[in-house]
């Protein structure tokens, strides 16, 4: 969740103002000062457009890189530039599904307790050295090591051991049965690095400064808070890519982000301001993409507290909300509702229903539950997901419609975090996103188990059912998948019905890039994919 | 001079105790801002022992004095601590980025005051008339311009319109304009308001009068007024540098200007509190040394100004 950032701050509608003659006169003026000041040099940010294969493939991104170590990074976006030069033993295609990356093919023990991975051969590291079991060994091993600091590393505790059976065989051996463990060795985290490299360039054991892996690029530099350079890798394994440099331009501001692609010096943006969508469309050579994502937006209501011990009044929440209003209106289309408390992406979902908009049927339902009148405060951050506090007006708008008083208090992110994990902090309510970045069953889960409750993990909405908790802990360690996804499916349906939270959508990744690019394309977890990106 | 050498000394001791005041308001802000630090720092997916862990490898858990001694102890050798997000030490974070915010501090300021006082003299030499009133416009678009909005209005006219201007970076020399214009534009307003109404008291002064009595051209007379009516101009230049240094924190997010103002943003965002304390620390040296620097000069311009018995 928090691993995730997204910056939509900024919604200045500065791009469509209209020049005055004069006022074009005078820049011009201005701008040739401006140039001769600057010793008549040009911009060398843009991105040449050169139709043989080669040039450079600039992309604007708003959060700025903290490390590019696979094993530290906390940030999808992190994970995306590292990806350009790193890749996992296996990967997600765009519909989510597990597909085959640095190992071909894998097998589970019949007790669960091992994973058997057969390894791609013929692939060498940016540095020469081959990939093989040791590779893998010594990344894994990684994971696991007391002396690095994993993040999101949760995942990788259920290894026991690592063994390189041969150069193309790797066996992991688990405490414990996890079907979990597969996926999970698609996110970045798990990325292959070149044991050798792990010395050299001022990388250590401990902190990869300069990653060596087997991807289509290579890493070539990095300067601190402005830019990461790829350049195209010389025996790539698979299909080379067109360009031969890719760069990361770090744009925390989101109206410059937009600026660079409409000035033609960036050729792809992440998250542009939503408010801007319609114009980017409009402006005819830019192409927008809402590419769907893991990420559920909810209210979590602290259901340990009345009167939102109620499931009544949870549900009636959840029917007096107008969702689809406020997507189209707030949120200008930029989301998916949701119609089960998992994302269509993950592992397992199964569409449950549609708390549809009914207020009368919202005010019955009040009235039913006996709770009288109902006086809430509900907790917003601001900036941190799409639209996020115009949002949580838009909804108190709705609540009060029937007859519901909500204050909605705002604070910054750090202060936000200590009081949705306080049970009896300010908040009865509050807006969250979460996102399994392995788009499995059970990291959405952690959202619903008595196990996760906060302070040890993220259940904020302190909601637990035995029913529900029975059930999981069967699915999470069933390795009969079709079996497994009933279970889940049952288990959301169960969790539909008590309304935890109220259930509002998904968020997508925004992509807005020059239409005269091709073979962009997109994992559901808020990843992107220039690899094959071309001119048309 | 041996008067000089105490007036300095006294000078850089009265500097220190700024700078120790300084500290001790960094070390009581971590502890007066809500939320858990150590809580963000180590992520929400951490288990309470990471938490405890990182709250006891930062000091977090110590009583205030005792943080206040650490952080004094670790100074003066030379430790400004490590960053909580990146692991490296704070110093090495603010070295690689400082010369870029100094970089288009200074330019900032010789635009503001290149101009400012162009700006500032032309308006006072034509009283009343269409330059005076063009400055004076200048003057209070400049003051009332908010950095953020002035920076994105800039980019949309040169880098999306007129395509001459790279959006940011710090790229080539050309990604240097935009960003010091718009750092620039209020110091010039400062600049050329304060000029304009000092020149105006000393071209009334009566040996301008004799000057211009002489016959010599007109700007020999404006040359003599204005180096009288630079002293309080000297004044709001060393003051405007704070502001300026300010205004970069914004400058450098709207132009991704890869400077220490962005990566204050950054870790303020992240509760990176040693890099954060590192910052403010760094900008109130540079203040405290531009504004020793300011009176400095003040001897030079006029060498009746004594700054020391």
């Amino acid at each position: 969740m928090s691993s995730r950032p997204l910056s939509m701050a900024g919604t200045v509608r500065a791009v469509r103002l209209r020049r005055p003659k004069s006022l074009k006169i005078i820049a011009a003026l201005a701008a040739i000062a401006a140039l001769t000041l600057s010793g008549c040099t040009t911009s060398s940010g843009g991105s040449s457009n050169s139709k043989s294969s080669g040039g450079t493939f600039t992309i604007g991104i708003g959060v700025a890189l903290d490390t590019l170590d696979p094993a530290q990074q906390t940030t999808t976006t992190v994970q995306n530039v590292i990806d350009y030069g790193l890749q996992t033993l296996v990967t997600f295609d765009k519909n989510g599904k597990l597909q085959p990356m640095l190992a071909t093919s894998w097998t589970t023990a019949k007790d669960g307790l091992s994973l058997t991975l057969k390894l791609r051969t013929g692939v060498k590291f940016h540095d020469g050295t081959p990939f093989n079991a040791q590779a893998v060994k010594f990344s894994l091993g990684r994971l696991i090591d007391p002396k690095i600091k994993v993040p999101i590393g949760a995942a990788f505790q259920v290894i026991k051991s690592i063994d390189a059976v041969d150069d193309s065989t790797v066996r992991i051996n688990l405490k414990e049965v996890d079907p979990n463990l597969l996926p999970n060795l698609g996110v970045t985290v798990a990325a292959i690095l070149s044991p050798a490299s792990a010395t050299k360039d001022g990388n250590s054991y401990t902190n990869i400064v300069h990653p060596v892996g087997t991807g289509p690029y290579e890493y070539v530099s990095r300067q601190e808070g402005s830019e990461v350079t790829y350049q195209r890798a010389a025996d790539y394994w698979g299909d080379k890519p067109y360009y031969s440099k890719v760069v990361f331009k770090i744009i925390p501001e989101a109206t410059s982000r937009e600026a660079g692609l409409r000035s033609g010096q960036l050729d792809m943006i992440m998250n542009p301001s939503v408010s801007d969508l319609q114009s980017l469309e409009a402006s005819g050579d830019i192409t927008v993409v809402k590419a769907p994502s893991d990420r559920s937006i909810f209210i979590a209501f602290n259901n340990a507290k009345a009167p939102f011990t109620n499931p009544q009044v949870r549900q009636a929440f959840n029917y007096a909300v107008d969702k689809k209003a406020i997507i189209e209106h707030v949120l200008f289309g930029a989301v998916d509702q949701m119609d089960s408390p998992f994302p269509s992406s993950v592992a397992g979902y199964c569409k449950t229903g549609d708390y549809a908009y009914d207020p009368a049927k919202a005010k019955q339902l009040l009235k039913d539950s006996g709770v009288g009148p109902i006086t809430v405060t509900m907790g917003s951050p601001t900036g941190r997901y799409l639209q996020d506090l115009q949002v949580s007006q838009a909804i108190a708008g709705y609540l009060r419609k029937v007859g519901v008083k909500v204050n909605v208090k705002t604070m910054d992110w750090p202060s936000y975090v200590t009081a949705m994990q306080d049970k009896n902090g300010p908040f009865d309510l509050h807006l969250l996103g979460w996102a399994p970045g392995a788009l499995d069953a059970p990291t959405q889960m952690e959202m619903f188990d008595k196990a996760s409750m906060a302070p040890a993990g993220l259940n904020n909405s302190f909601y637990s059912d035995p029913q529900v908790e029975t059930m999981f802990d069967q699915a999470s360690k069933n390795l009969d998948e079709s079996s497994r996804n009933a279970q889940y499916c049952q288990i959301q349906q169960k969790i539909w019905q008590d309304a935890p939270w109220i259930f509002l959508w998904s968020q997508t990744l925004i992509l807005a890039y020059k239409s005269n690019i091709d073979g962009i394309s997109y994992q559901p977890n808020e990843k992107f994919e220039t690899i094959n990106a071309h001119p048309k | 001079m041996s008067g000089f050498v105490t007036y300095i000394m006294r000078r850089l001791i009265a500097a220190l105790v700024t700078l120790l005041g300084v500290v001790a308001i960094l070390v009581l802000l971590v502890q007066a801002l809500p939320g858990d630090p150590a809580r963000v720092i180590a992520g929400l997916q951490a288990t309470p022992q990471q938490v405890t862990r990182i709250r006891h490898s930062m000091g977090l858990d110590q009583p205030v004095t005792t943080q206040f001694w650490r952080y004094l102890d670790h100074l003066l050798h030379g430790n400004l601590g490590t960053s909580a997000r990146t692991g490296d030490p704070v110093w090495s974070d603010i070295s690689q980025r400082l010369p870029y915010t100094i970089e288009l501090a200074i330019l900032g300021t010789v635009f503001g005051v290149v101009f400012g006082i162009a700006l500032g003299v032309l308006a006072a030499t034509h009283k009343g008339r269409w330059a005076d009133a063009f400055g004076s416009m200048i003057g209070v678009a400049g003051i009332s311009m908010p950095v953020y909005w002035l920076g994105i209005l800039l980019i949309v006219l040169f880098s999306v319109q007129l395509k001459l201007l790279p959006i940011g970076g710090a790229d080539s020399l050309s990604s240097l304009v935009l960003p010091t214009v718009t750092l620039g534009v209020f110091s010039m307003a400062v600049v050329s308001r304060m000029t304009r109404s000092t020149m105006l008291d000393t071209l009334d002064q009566e040996y301008v009068r004799s000057v211009r009595a002489k016959g010599v051209a007109e700007w020999v007379a404006v040359g003599h007024a204005l180096r009288n009516a630079f002293i309080p101009i000297l004044t709001v230049i060393g003051l405007q540098f704070g502001t300026l240094l300010g205004g970069a924190v914004l400058t450098e997010t709207v132009f991704s200007w890869p400077g220490i103002g962005q990566l204050l943003v950054t870790s303020i965002q992240s509760r990176d509190f040693p890099v954060v304390q590192g910052i403010v620390l760094t900008f109130a040296a540079m203040f405290v040394v531009v504004n020793i620097i300011t009176d400095l000069l003040y001897s030079v311009v006029d060498p009746r100004v004594r700054l020391y018995r």
